[in-house]
């Protein structure tokens, strides 16, 4: 079984072979493996946001400061998964059902990708003037999407293909 | 040979043999981003803590829409209610109401609301306040005593304001007793505003108007 790395890193070089061994019976990952890294893009990304929630915490409200928290994490974590259900969805009407659970997890696997190039651009973009970041974060936003649009299309179309 | 013993999968494809070294490549990425911040953070991380409960509130002197500059000095003796907000910020508009009510309500015992506006858009204050200031005229309310000042970046940096709306309680002697930010939070903000009003009266010997969670 493949573990979390390679699935990541297998979604990204060899995308078709890692959809295929995640559809196999028993096989793991896609909805763990997003989880865990938007785990990783949250902190990469978001990290003085998170520290000043909690300051805001200790310094003036639990709770406040646990909302700001959460209301940090949600913004962050809500489209992915949103997507991955979306997606699985398709999936699942494409394939007919067989297998509901791993059709998310197929999703998920497309999903991952989309958040890698919002990692690296936006980490890259720490270093670059700010002036360039509102331009740059839209196309991401763009090219993330269509990249995750594409591999759910690759992977409906190898579904319906099995299921003919 | 069957396609799987080649290496290959149900699909097809070749196995990358660099599928793993790639993910860890990523995965070190985050880590490495994680740590560069946290290096920026333990440089100069201090401005990320907002304003502390008891400290003496930030130097505030700013231009108003239709008066003279304001400073935090002039209503020393008074509980100062600031808000800083946007007018893109829908929570923050909200707010501005609650700020109106308040200052009708408690302005005779001593409360000052002063909001300030950070992006130092004046046209656009200036039309909401005056679509406002027409609300109440149409009301047969008198004219808010709200004052509307348009901020800078040097003074959303002083008052460490990250979220917006951030409304801030100053006591009569000038110290911070209060911050909140985000929308909703009324009731704790009028329970807030009324401890300041009442923990140190101008006439009376009262003890030090520190707030106490």
């Amino acid at each position: 079984m493949q573990g979390f790395s390679a699935r990541l890193g297998g979604m990204l070089v060899a995308p078709r072979a890692t959809l295929a061994r995640a559809a196999a019976p028993g096989a793991r990952g896609g909805l763990p493996d997003l989880w865990a890294l938007m785990l990783l893009l949250v902190p990469a990304l978001r990290l003085p946001q998170l520290v000043a929630g909690a300051w805001y915490a200790i310094d003036v409200s639990p709770v406040g400061g646990l909302l700001l928290l959460l209301n940090l994490v949600a913004r962050a974590v809500v489209l992915p998964f949103v997507a991955s259900l979306l997606g699985g969805a398709l999936l699942w009407w494409v394939g007919q059902g067989r297998l509901p659970a791993r059709y998310a997890d197929l999703a998920a696997l497309c999903a991952l990708p989309a958040l890698v190039l919002q990692l690296t651009v936006n980490g890259l973009l720490l270093l670059a003037p700010e002036s360039v970041q509102p331009l740059a974060r839209p196309l991401v936003g763009v090219g993330g999407g269509v990249w995750f649009v594409g591999l759910l299309t690759v992977t409906a179309r190898a579904l319906r293909g099995a299921a003919a | 040979m069957s396609q799987r013993a080649r290496g290959r999968d149900a699909l097809g494809a070749e196995e990358a043999p660099w599928s793993r070294a790639v993910g860890r490549v990523v995965v070190a990425f985050a880590v490495a981003l994680v740590l560069f911040q946290s290096v920026g953070l333990l440089r100069d991380g201090d401005r990320l803590r907002g304003l502390v409960r008891g400290q003496p509130a930030p130097t505030l002197r700013l231009p108003t829409l239709a008066g003279p500059p304001i400073s935090l000095e002039q209503w020393r003796g008074r509980v100062v209610l600031l808000e800083f907000w946007a007018t893109w910020c829908p929570p923050c508009r909200e707010k501005l109401g609650l700020l109106e009510r308040l200052q009708d309500e408690l302005g005779a015992q001593g409360l000052q609301a002063v909001t300030v506006e950070i992006e130092g858009n004046r046209e656009r204050v200036s039309q909401l306040v005056g679509a406002q200031a027409e609300r109440r005229r149409r009301g047969g309310l008198a004219a808010s005593a709200v004052v509307h000042a348009i901020g800078t970046d040097a003074v959303a940096e002083a008052y460490r304001v990250q979220t917006i709306p951030q409304l801030v309680v100053i006591g009569r002697r000038g110290e911070v007793l209060h911050v909140q930010v985000g929308g909703g939070g009324e009731d704790e903000l009028r329970q807030q505003v009324a401890q300041a009003l009442t923990a140190s009266a101008p006439t009376g010997g009262g003890s030090g108007a520190g707030a106490t969670r």
